[in-house]
Order: structure tokens, then C-alpha cells, then sequence
């Protein structure tokens, strides 16, 4: 409020009073406003008193209201983490206890009652482990990974200990951007999940219509923004960016072509492919907007290509749970025949993968004996022509499939036909033309890879056990997983980090695991044997590997082969790094081939391990012996642990089977002492020192996550203190923007009171003053 | 010329005086009455009388007795008036209206987004708890709330403002009427331009009606030669001479809000203003309270869309069995971006998890949303047919347009993750949020029975807390429908806009009132009465008086003489 001005030109008694009124109000106005900022300590009564300040004070006032939260969440996760250390110091205490007692039942002085106390101590240990890695606190079990609810380990009838909880983290904010780990799941501290059978096989799905765009370039996706095509003289610009498969993209592009022009796009198993039409032009695919898109989708072509296609690169996409088993592992030729019109392209594909149906030439062929719907098409296999013959006119797109499919199932053509997308309006309503003679309508190509045995299945070996998984009608990779996780075998399944092939983990503790074949090649195709040709000698037997006798006597010989027409070999295995050396070393040693059927060494059809097919036919038994001198044979499993010689059941039979000596294991605290125990009972020197540096590994893992642990500790106490300072600084500055000063205000208060009194008085004296006194 | 002429002459030279004593009386008598304006008697020399070669004055005549007005004062008086009823109206509002959303306090409604985004920074503490998950639940509800509120309070105030605007209507034509009659009145008084007095005590009520007038709405005033003024709102009239216009107040509707209109009767047209409380009663409601309240709605609507996408992409600790669609389409053929749902879905994909709770395994069907604006695109029935065909979900449509999901086994359960399109919120599907705009925002009902159902993870039913990683963080996360800007930053540019906008609004009525105020002071310096100069004007003309009658006096001594020759 201000006072208004006194005019100039003449004082009446109502304005007199008027403006003394103002004045008072003014007055009494301005000290309420100083009481109230008093009593409540606040500058501001509204926003709008100071709207910078207010806004400011807003933002401020939220600041703090979400650092409030985050000194609960550091003081939450701090006890998760004091707890976790503690159970770690306990963990650390109890392995090494248990050192020593397997140092000490190790020599050769001791005895028998000594090793059964030192294995009762270990089973012991297992026991007060389980304890400390069930520990609930404040109702999460610490050591399940992110599925805090669930009781992590769980000790098996079969003795074997299992872990039920995740790798997963869990996550809380450390400040109002900053996460930070808040627990440490078991598997990394116990070591309770074994490395993956990682196979060395790309599985390599293929692209189709359906493919996200999200899943190409090995994952990475595509950014998707906006291209420029352009026919030399017209530009058409394409916005991307609604895009969510290939299939999208494919078709906005065939949508919008430069104008006056048209485009086809087809998409082939690995990437795009566009055509301008027969026209004239010089077909470029530039970047409209700086960005990347059309690089990532691998068709940029600035420069032009004339008339020729754009031929897109590889997109790689990666594998997900829904991609279909059939997309996997090779891909089927195929052609899009593209006809003049609409709603009249389709695309032919073979029914099997590989390269052999490619380069099928496609031809349509007026035929005056045919009628719509009576279309007839004929498959030349050597010269690899694939003719459909269709009426003069009326044949649609529609009726040629339908001959197709007819033709597949009559096992005439080994090709299917279904509608291009890009081009289905009504399911193929549009006819088909005949080719111009001396062309071809479309060539296939795409085929690649071979036919996988998929139907076989697989067994897996864990626990003791053995489950043969079936895959026969298994449709996605995930039924796969589901079909490899719902065994009940302790392993878990799961598409690997980098979408390309599958992972297979075990997570039972102490027990041997492997994955073999059931009667096929399935586990080999998906990369998932563990006992394959490639797996070197040395890794056998937990990278004991296999001795190879040198020198003496018998020159080397490691272990000799009788076959049941009595030709026998001896084999030294001198040279050889991997199984499929001792395979070959057997199936082209030159006693072998030299007269009779020779015997052929393999890798087992089911399970694991070196089979031995012997077909002479004699009236022996096929026997493997060992040496004298070496331990090879039975490193390799073809002769029992503790015998000679090993061999066949009987006159009649012909395979020797030999043991799977490459079986996988859970590197861990518990397999470490598990196998201690047996080792323990069974005085087996070399499986005790082994489960001793297993052991080692562990502690030596154990005590990383517990360093770890403690640098994530401090890490929350830094976080904390400096939590707390920025608390006082923003307050101070809250505090400086919205707090009265309450000195400054009681003196205002104390000014605006004295002018209110001279303003009283001054009002009663001019109010007295009158000329009519004088009257 | 003769002695009686002189004594005729004293005499009339003491009844002006008398006349003056009477204004003068009239004048102290009215010192302090509002709206009075001071009146001057007109004293001018009587006419002259011929005598000879002499021209005698015949000494004082009264010409009139006339109101101290500046009329030109007055229309600029009556302009600032109407202004100023206009920018106090508003800032009335702006103040309310600041008081209601109470920000600076603890209970305003950035406390409750803080405090709901807090409790599922909690769930990511204590992930395990159901309690945590209910507390967030409970925080969204009081949340969701405290919006409603405060959408219900300012359309409080918008109906107050409508029930105002009809109250302003009547007075309105009250003051037509006053006007109207008071015209007539002071024209029959005044008897038109034929007397130089003014009808003095009709007119200042006029005024004074005038300026009630004007301080509703504003008008232009033009004072007629019968005395009688014609008055204008904008370019209608709605007084001439002894004829005014009516205005009625009828009620309309403009996106979703009623509004009060007046109208001219007789045109059928609004009334054209643009000052005056009325004025500011529009502004206030139209302006200030409906531009506040698409603000909360649109901050209303991101919040659940927004959070929604996200939420939905999520997975809770245990899987749904039976869900149902919380908003429904108008037609089951069209394409989902077009079907009438209150958010609109983009292109893209999401995908549906089935999971058997006695082996724990999953079964995932990608589920794609073609909405590319080519062809194909997918609508409810197209959707429903995709969920039914993945194995153990039934999906089905009710006859108003809602999709039912169910599992087939109570062995199984269902979630849905990684949604690129928004479906899933548009649809209402595994949502958290309820409702499409600050009047109806509430929480799902779904996970307000069962908070267990929260989604906090995006790995699997109840497998980590990722989705919440992303859920408390929301108030500083990027929003594509907001071109990138965070719900946080949303928030304060509602806040601070209105802010501004408040500060702005006082501001110019505390103009407006110092205008006014100085307007009236120069009225009151011409028109208020003076204690001081009257007693000044009551001596001078005492004296006068005093001076004539003492002339009588002596004009008597002298007849006297005359006499007694």
C-alpha cells in the first residue's frame, strides 16, 4: 500500500481524513504483516510475497524432503551390510577352522578314526555354513540375491546342497541419483553356481518381419530417427522413429517412396533389401537428420547404387525367449516374387535349412490348360527351376499359394508359399502376371547352415542323476530353457549376456555335472556337451588331465585295443591334445585299418564319454587294456578306476562305453568341502588336495567380496557424512531465504510502531484545529 | 431609484445571504456524508436600472446553486474504479488460490509426491516387506487424494465464482433501474437546460449509482443536454434517457467447466467488458482458476500415464490370475490409438509372462502393437484374440468394451513386461494409477487389495527390484510426452507460473487502488466539503449580512428624517 499524493489545488476535511485513514491502515497493515513473519518465523506468508525466493524455497524444501529419505535408506542398507559382514567374519572363521583339519588328517601317519573325526568336523562345517548363508535379518534372508524371500540354501537328500536364490542385486539410492549395491548375493560369495556350459556355437537366429528393432546389431538396437531416399532427382524423408520391428521399418519405407517412384523392401533372413523400380534412377539411402540410422541398419548408401538393390547388412539380431527353435542355427533359402500390383506378392520358402536350395530360379508361366484355382506347379531338382504355370488371367496371388502348399504336400516341391506382408491387403486377392520370357520372376538364396537334430533332446548328469530332457516338441527357446530348467536337475538355464547362444549353470554344490547327448547330436548343435571333441586332455578329471606314459619298454604305450577278431593295437598318446586326437589316433591307426572292419572310436550317442564300435565281428570280445606303466586308459575313461582292462558284456556285444571323465562342477565353498568329506572317507590324497585348493580359491574369492563389502561400507559412511553437511548447507540456505530475521523485523516493528503514534497524534491535532473555534 | 428601492435591493442582498447560510448549513451538515458533493451558490450582480445617464446596480442576485464537480474527473475516476474492481477480483483469486495449494507448508502437494516417490525408495530397501509395498500404496492413495481435493476446492471457488457472477447479474440490473428512474427524475427536476441549478441530491445519488455501476462493469457515461446520462458497456447501450436494457445470467459449458455468462436481453449477445468485477469474476474463473486446474490435470494425467508406462512394464511380487481393463473402448474394430481410450498407445510391443507357481517356469508370448499408420493395425478384439492364443490366459471382451483376462489354471499366474507402446497403461491394464485426470485420479484397485502385487521388479515375478529403481526416481526422469521435462519440473512450472502470475495480479491492483486513490483524493480536493472555508465563506457573508442589514438601518434613519419634516 502506498499513500497517495496531496493535490495541489485545494485540501478538503474528507480528504484530510481520508488520507489520515489510509495512513493508519498502511500502518496497522505493515505491523500485522511484521507479527505474523514473528510468530511464525517466516519471511514469506504467500509465494507470491517474493516469488523467486518462493520458488527457490520450493526446491530447497523438496531437496531436503528426498534427502530424508536417502539418510533412511543409507541407515537401512548400512544394517543389511553390518549384518552381511558379520556372517562373513563368521564364514571366514569356520574355512579356517576347517583348513587346518584337513592339513592335519592329511599325512601318512594318520589314521583311519582321525580321518572320520576330521570328515565329521567338515560335515560339521557344511552344517554351520548352511546357518550363516540361511541368515534372516530384519526378514531378508541376506544371501539370496534379489529374491530376498526365498531360504537360499537347501541341502539335498542326496547330501548335495543347492542354492534357490539369484545373482541378482538389489539396489537402493545413495543419493537422489546414486544407487549402490545393498546386498552380496550367495552365489558370489559361496560360490554356489557353477560356471556355464558356454557353448562355443553362435545360434544365430534369423531376421524376420517380427524381429524388434530393440533386439538387432547384437543387442545394441537400432536408434532409430529418420532417413533420406532419394531416386537421384526426388527425395523422399522417412521418419523412423515409430518403428518397433523391421517389419515396421520395411514398410514405412516401402510406403514412402521418392515421389513419383516405388520401392520394394524385402526382408531376407540377415537384413533389408531395397529396390527402386525399373526406371531410371540412382537409388540413395542417405541420414536425414545427423544421426545414425541408416548406418545401424547397414543401408546407407550415399553415393548411389543405380538401379541396383540396396543390399543391407548383417543385423544380427540377438536370441530371446520367444524366437522360435526354427530360426535358429541356419536359415531356409527363400525368394519374394514380386509381381506387378497389389496384394500379389509372396514369398516361397524351402522347407529345410542350408544352402542347398538356393539359386532356385522362379518363373510364372501362362498355361491356357489351367484355370483359377487349378494352378500347377513343377519343381526340376537338378536344374533347379521351379515353374508355376497360371491361367491366362484370373490366377490371384491366392490361388498360386494354395498350389504351392498343395505341391508341399504332395512332397513334389520341397518349397512352402505364404504372402508378403509388405505387400498382404486382402490375403492375396491381387493376380499374377506371367514372367517375360527370357526372365525370372524371383532366384531363392538366404539358405544356409544345415537341418539341426533338435528332436533327440539331451541328458543332463547332475546330483548323481541322470535327465534326458526331450525337445521334440519344444517350438521357442524358452521351452527349451523351460524343458532344461523343469527337470529337477539343479541347473538353470538362461540365454547368455550376449544373446547369442545358451547358457547352462548348475547350482548344486559337491556334485559332478555334465550334459551329454540323448541319441542325436542336439546337445553338440547347441553348443551345450560338455564332453565334446574339442575338450582338451588336460581338462579331464578336473585338470588332472591324462598321463601320458613316455619312454620305457614298451615305447610309450599307453593302453592297447583288442578287437573280437583278435587284431590289437597299442596306442601311445604322444601328440595328442584333445579328445578328438585320441579318437582319430585310434580310428587311423594303421593295425586298425589294415585287414577286417576297423574299429571306430566316437563320442558316445548318449551321455558322455569315448565310445568304442566294433564291427569285425570275430568270435573275441573287444578289450581295452592298460599298461602297465600308464594310468591313461583309465584317465580316459575307458577303463575302470582300479582295473586292467576293461571289456565288453559279452561275445555279442560290440560297443565299449567308456566312463564321462570331463564332468563339470560348482567351483565353491561347499563343493570344496563336500568333496573334502568324501575324500576324507574314501583317504583319496589327490581329491583332498585338490578340495584344499579349491578351498583356497574360495577364501581367497571369499575375502575379495569381504574387502569389497567393507569399501562399500565406508563408501555409505563418506555418502553419510557428507549427506549430513549438505543437510546444514541446504538448510542454512533455506533458512537464509525463508526465515524471518528476526532482529530486522523487531525493528521494523518498533519503527512502524512509532509512526503509527505520530501518525495518531498528528491526525488528533489536525483534526482539532478548526476555524470555527474562532467563531 | 428611490429609498424603497434600496431597502428592495438590502433586502434581496439578505436573502442571497440567507440562501448562502442555507448551503453553507447544507454543506457542513453533509461533511462527512460518502458521495456528497459540496455545493456553491451562483451570487452575480442583479441588473443594472437606467436612471438618466446613471446605470445603477440593483445590488446581488443568486444565479444557481451548483455541485463542485469535474465531470472529466469523474469518467476517469469511474474508469480506475472499474479497473480496479477487475485486478482485486483476480488477485482475490490468486490469493485463495495460493492458500489452497498451501505450498511453503508441510502438507502441500509437493510433500505428498516426495513422500510417495520415498516409500518406494523403501520397497528397494526392504523388497521382502508387503508392509513396504502397502505403505507406497497407501502414500499413492493419500497422494492421489490430496490432487483431488484440490482439483474439488478451486472448482469449489470456480462455482462460488458462477453463483457470484449470477449475484453481480441482478445487481446489475438494479443499478439500471435506479439509474433509469434518476434520470427521469432529475430531468423532470431540472426541467431540462431551463434552470441553471443542479437537482442537487438526485444527482449525487446517480453518481454514486454510477460509480456502483461502474465498479461491476465498465461503462462510458454521457451526460445528455435533459440532463439525463446514457451509459455504455463497450459498444451496447444499456441506458438512454428513461430506457434501460436488461441483462440476464444464463449458464454454458466450456470443455467440462460450467460457466455463467451474462447477456444483454434484448440482443442476446454477452456483455461486452473489460474491467470491472465482473470482468475480474471472469478472468478469475476462466483465466486463474480453469488455467490452474488443466495445469493439475495435466500434471495429473502425466503422473498416471507416465508412471504407468513404467509401472506396467513391472512385475509385482506375485503374478495377477484375473485382470480387467480399467478403461474401455468405444468400438472393438477400430485401431487402439483411435478407439476412445483416454490415453493413446504408440507403436511397439510388449510382452505377457505366464507363470506356473508349482514349477516356477515362465512362458513368454511377444505380444506386437502395430499401430505404424499402415495396416493392420491392432484393435481390442485383434489384442484380445493375441493374449487368448497364448496357453494358460483367457482374454475376453465385455459388451461395454472392457478386456477380461484370466488364467486358465490357479496354478498359473500372469504379468506383463518390457511394454514399448504404453498399451498397457492406456488400457488400464496392471497399472497403478486409476483415472485420467486430477478429479478422478486414484489408485488401481488392484494393487490397493492385493499390494503384494506392486510392481517392483523387472526380471520376473518377485525376482529383483529393478522396475522400483525406476519407479522412485520418476520425479527426475525424462518425459517423452513432456518433450523431455520432468514431472518434478512439471510441478514447478505449474506452481511457479501461478506464482508469477499471483505476484503479477497484485501488483497491478495495488496499482489500480493507488490510482483510484489518487483520483479520489483530487474528487474529494474539488468536491469535499472544507470545515474551514465554510466558516471563512459563514463569516464573509455574516459580515455581509450584517453589513446590509445595518444599511436597512440606515436607509430607515434616513426615511425617518424624511418623515418627520
Amino acid at each position: 500500500m502506498t499513500i497517495v499524493g496531496i493535490p495541489t489545488t485545494r485540501v478538503s476535511d474528507s480528504f484530510a481524513l481520508q488520507r489520515l485513514l489510509n495512513q493508519v491502515q498502511l500502518d496497522q497493515d505493515a505491523l500485522l504483516r511484521l507479527e505474523t513473519q514473528l510468530s511464525t518465523g517466516h519471511r514469506l506468508e504467500l509465494p507470491s510475497d517474493d516469488p523467486t525466493s518462493a520458488l527457490e524455497i520450493i526446491g530447497l524444501q523438496r531437496l531436503l524432503e528426498r534427502k530424508e529419505q536417502v539418510k533412511t535408506n543409507l541407515t537401512t542398507n548400512q544394517s543389511y551390510l553390518t549384518a552381511s559382514d558379520t556372517a562373513i567374519s563368521q564364514i571366514s572363521s569356520i574355512l579356517a577352522e576347517v583348513r587346518s583339519v584337513a592339513m592335519g588328517a592329511m599325512g601318512t601317519v594318520v589314521t583311519d578314526q582321525q580321518r572320520a573325526a576330521a570328515a565329521q568336523q567338515v560335515a560339521h562345517a557344511v552344517e554351520q555354513l548352511l546357518d550363516v548363508g540361511n541368515q534372516k535379518f530384519r526378514g531378508r534372508y541376506l544371501f539370496a540375491g534379489s529374491t530376498t524371500g526365498q531360504r537360499p540354501f537347501e541341502i539335498e537328500p542326496s547330501g548335495f546342497v543347492r542354492y534357490a536364490g539369484n545373482e541378482g542385486y538389489l539396489y537402493s539410492y545413495g543419493d537422489v541419483d546414486v544407487l549402490f549395491e545393498t546386498n552380496v548375493p550367495g552365489s558370489e560369495l559361496f560360490g554356489a553356481v557353477s560356471d556355464p556350459v558356454r557353448g562355443s556355437v553362435d545360434l544365430d537366429p534369423v531376421l524376420t518381419f517380427d524381429t524388434r528393432v530393440a533386439d538387432l546389431r547384437g543387442g545394441q538396437g537400432v536408434s532409430l530417427g529418420s532417413i533420406a531416399i532419394s531416386d537421384g532427382s526426388q527425395t523422399s524423408v522417412i521418419d523412423l522413429s515409430g518403428a518397433e520391428t523391421i517389419g515396421d521399418v520395411a514398410a514405412l519405407i516401402q510406403a514412402n517412396p521418392p515421389e513419383g517412384r516405388s520401392l520394394t523392401v524385402e526382408v531376407t533372413t540377415t537384413g533389408l533389401v531395397i529396390q527402386l523400380d525399373a526406371a531410371p534412377g540412382n537409388l540413395s539411402i542417405r541420414e536425414a537428420d545427423g544421426g545414425t540410422t541408416a548406418a545401424e541398419l547397414g543401408i546407407l548408401a550415399p553415393t548411389g547404387v543405380g538401379n541396383d538393390p540396396v543390399v543391407g547388412s548383417d543385423l544380427d539380431p540377438i536370441l530371446r525367449p520367444t524366437t522360435p527353435l526354427a530360426d535358429l542355427l541356419g536359415a531356409r533359402a527363400r525368394a519374394v516374387v514380386h509381381v506387378p500390383g497389389v496384394d500379389n506378392d509372396f514369398i516361397l520358402e524351402a522347407d529345410t535349412r542350408g544352402p542347398q536350395y538356393n539359386d532356385v530360379t522362379v518363373t510364372l508361366v501362362d498355361d491356357p490348360a489351367v484355370g483359377p484355382g487349378n494352378e500347377v506347379v513343377l519343381y526340376d531338382a537338378v536344374a533347379k527351376t521351379i515353374e508355376i504355370r497360371i491361367a491366362p488371367d484370373g490366377t490371384r496371388a491366392r490361388h498360386v499359394i494354395d498350389a504351392v502348399n498343395a505341391a508341399y504336400q504332395l512332397g513334389t516341391l520341397p518349397f512352402t508359399a505364404r504372402m508378403d506382408p509388405l505387400d498382404d491387403d486382402r490375403g492375396g486377392l491381387g493376380f499374377v502376371t506371367p514372367t517375360p520370357p527370357g526372365e525370372t520372376a524371383a532366384v531363392t538364396a538366404g539358405g544356409r547352415g544345415s537341418e539341426p537334430d533338435l528332436a533327440s533332446g539331451l541328458q543332463i548328469t547332475n546330483g548323481g542323476q541322470t535327465y534326458v530332457v526331450e525337445l521334440a516338441d519344444a517350438e521357442t527357446v524358452e521351452d527349451l530353457l523351460n524343458r532344461i530348467n523343469g527337470t529337477g536337475a539343479g541347473v538353470s538355464a538362461a540365454i547368455n549376456q550376449t544373446g547369442t547362444g545358451i547358457d547352462v549353470r548348475s547350482r548344486l554344490s559337491g556334485s559332478d555335472f555334465a550334459i551329454g547327448e540323448n541319441g542325436g547330436t542336439t546337445a553338440t548343435e547347441l553348443g551345450l556337451r560338455t564332453f565334446t571333441s574339442e575338450t582338451p586332455l588336460a581338462d579331464l578329471n578336473f585338470g588332472r588331465g591324462v598321463e601320458d606314459y613316455q619312454g620305457g619298454d614298451s615305447g610309450g604305450i599307453d593302453f592297447t585295443i583288442t578287437r573280437s577278431d583278435g587284431v590289437s593295437f597299442d596306442i601311445d598318446l604322444d601328440g595328442t591334445e584333445t579328445i578328438g586326437d585320441v579318437l582319430e589316433l585310434i580310428n587311423t591307426h594303421p593295425d586298425n585299418l589294415a585287414g577286417g572292419t576297423p574299429l571306430v572310436a566316437r563320442l558316445a550317442t548318449y551321455g558322455n564319454g569315448i565310445e568304442l564300435v566294433d564291427d569285425s565281428g570275430g568270435p573275441g570280445q573287444l578289450v581295452v587294456t592298460r599298461a602297465p606303466t600308464s594310468s591313461a586308459a583309465v584317465h580316459l575313461g575307458l577303463v575302470p578306476e582300479g582295473e586292467d582292462s576293461a571289456q565288453v558284456a559279452g561275445p555279442g556285444t560290440k560297443i565299449l562305453t567308456g566312463r564321462d571323465v570331463h564332468p563339470l562342477e560348482t567351483e565353491g565353498v561347499f563343493t570344496a568341502l563336500l568333496r573334502l568329506q568324501s575324500a576324507l572317507a574314501n583317504n583319496d590324497l589327490d581329491e583332498m588336495e585338490r578340495a584344499i585348493q579349491m578351498l583356497d580359491e574360495r577364501v581367497a574369492q571369499l575375502n575379495l567380496a569381504w574387502a569389497e563389502l567393507g569399501v562399500r561400507q565406508q563408501g555409505l559412511d563418506a555418502l553419510q557424512t557428507r549427506l549430513d553437511n549438505e543437510e546444514v548447507e541446504l538448510q542454512s540456505v533455506l533458512s537464509l531465504e525463508y526465515d524471518a530475521d528476526i532482529v530486522q523485523v523487531v525493528s521494523e516493528l518498533s519503527a512502524r510502531q512509532l509512526a503509527l503514534q505520530a501518525g495518531l497524534q498528528a491526525t488528533a491535532r489536525i483534526l482539532n484545529l478548526t476555524l470555527l473555534d474562532y467563531l | 431609484m428611490s429609498l424603497y428601492g434600496s431597502i428592495r435591493m438590502a433586502s434581496n442582498t439578505l436573502r442571497a445571504d440567507q440562501i448562502v447560510m442555507q448551503v453553507i448549513g447544507q454543506n457542513l451538515a453533509n461533511a462527512n456524508t460518502p458521495g456528497y458533493i459540496r455545493e456553491e451558490v451562483v451570487l452575480a450582480p442583479a441588473p443594472i436600472q437606467r436612471m438618466g445617464r446613471l446605470t445603477l446596480g440593483l445590488g446581488v442576485q443568486v444565479d444557481a446553486v451548483v455541485q463542485k464537480l469535474d465531470k472529466f474527473l469523474e469518467e476517469r475516476l469511474r474508469t480506475a474504479v472499474s479497473d480496479r474492481a477487475s485486478a482485486e477480483r483476480q488477485e482475490e483469486a490468486y490469493i485463495e488460490l495460493e492458500r489452497l495449494i498451501g505450498e511453503l507448508s508441510e502438507t502441500d502437494l509437493s510433500t505428498s509426491l516426495n513422500s510417495f516417490f520415498s516409500r518406494i525408495a523403501d520397497v528397494l530397501n526392504q523388497p521382502e516387506s508387503v508392509t513396504a509395498r502397502n505403505l507406497a500404496v497407501l502414500h499413492g492413495q493419500a497422494l492421489t487424494d490430496d490432487i483431488r481435493r484440490l482439483a474439488a476446492r478451486v472448482n469449489q471457488l470456480r462455482t462460488n465464482l458462477n453463483e457470484q457472477i449470477e449475484d453481480a447479474g441482478e445487481r446489475i440490473n438494479r443499478l439500471i433501474e435506479e439509474i433509469r428512474q434518476l434520470n427521469v427524475r432529475i430531468a423532470e427536476t431540472e426541467g431540462g437546460d431551463v434552470s441553471g441549478s443542479d437537482a442537487v441530491g438526485l444527482r449525487d445519488q446517480r453518481l454514486q449509482a454510477l460509480e456502483q455501476l461502474a465498479e461491476l462493469v465498465d461503462i462510458r457515461v454521457e451526460e445528455q443536454l435533459s440532463g439525463g446520462v446514457a451509459v455504455y458497456a463497450g459498444s451496447d447501450f444499456l441506458i438512454i434517457e428513461g430506457m434501460g436494457r436488461e441483462v440476464e445470467v444464463v449458464m454454458a459449458s466450456e470443455g467440462g467447466y460450467p460457466r455463467a455468462e451474462v447477456r444483454i436481453v434484448a440482443t442476446d449477445s454477452p456483455l461486452d467488458i473489460s474491467a470491472g468485477q465482473l470482468h475480474g469474476m471472469i478472468e478469475a474463473r476462466d483465466e486463474v482458476l480453469t488455467g490452474f486446474l488443466e495445469g493439475l490435470d495435466d500434471l495429473a494425467r502425466t503422473l498416471a500415464f507416465e508412471f504407468n508406462k513404467l509401472y506396467s512394464s513391472g512385475q509385482g511380487l506375485v503374478g495377477h490370475t484375473e485382470l480387467t481393463s480399467a478403461f474401455a473402448v468405444d468400438d472393438l474394430t477400430l485401431p487402439l490409438d483411435a478407439a476412445g481410450l483416454p490415453f493413446t498407445p504408440t507403436n511397439g510391443s510388449f510382452q505377457l509372462l505366464v507363470r506356473n507357481t508349482k514349477t516356477g517356469l515362465v512362458q513368454t508370448t511377444d505380444i506386437l502393437v502395430d499401430l505404424n499408420g499402415l495396416n493392420d493395425e491392432l484393435t481390442l478384439q485383434g489384442l484380445a484374440d493375441a493374449l487368448d492364443a497364448a496357453d494358460g490366459l483367457s482374454a475376453a471382451i465385455s459388451s461395454d468394451g472392457y478386456l477380461t483376462l484370466q488364467t486358465d489354471s490357479p496354478d498359473l499366474e500372469f504379468a506383463f513386461a518390457d511394454d514399448t507402446s504404453g498399451l498397457l497403461a492406456a488400457l488400464g491394464l496392471s497399472v497403478f494409477f486409476s483415472g485420467s485426470s486430477a478429479s478422478d485420479l486414484g489408485i488401481d484397485a488392484v494393487v490397493r487389495d492385493d499390494p503384494a502385487r506392486f510392481a517392483a521388479s523387472r526380471g520376473g515375478i518377485g525376482a529383483d527390484t529393478s522396475n522400483a529403481v525406476l519407479l522412485a526416481n520418476f520425479l527426475d526422469r525424462p518425459l517423452d510426452s513432456q518433450d523431455g521435462a520432468t514431472l518434478a519440473e512439471l510441478y514447478d512450472r505449474l506452481i511457479g507460473g501461478h506464482v508469477q502470475a499471483s505476484t503479477i495480479a497484485r501488483s497491478v491492483a495495488e496499482g489500480t487502488r493507488v490510482f483510484e486513490q489518487t483520483l479520489r483524493g483530487q474528487k474529494l480536493s474539488t468536491s469535499g466539503v472544507s470545515l474551514d472555508e465554510e466558516a471563512l465563506k459563514l463569516i464573509a457573508h455574516q459580515r455581509s449580512y450584517q453589513a446590509s442589514a445595518r444599511y436597512i438601518q440606515v436607509l430607515q434613519g434616513l426615511i425617518d428624517v424624511l418623515l418627520n419634516l
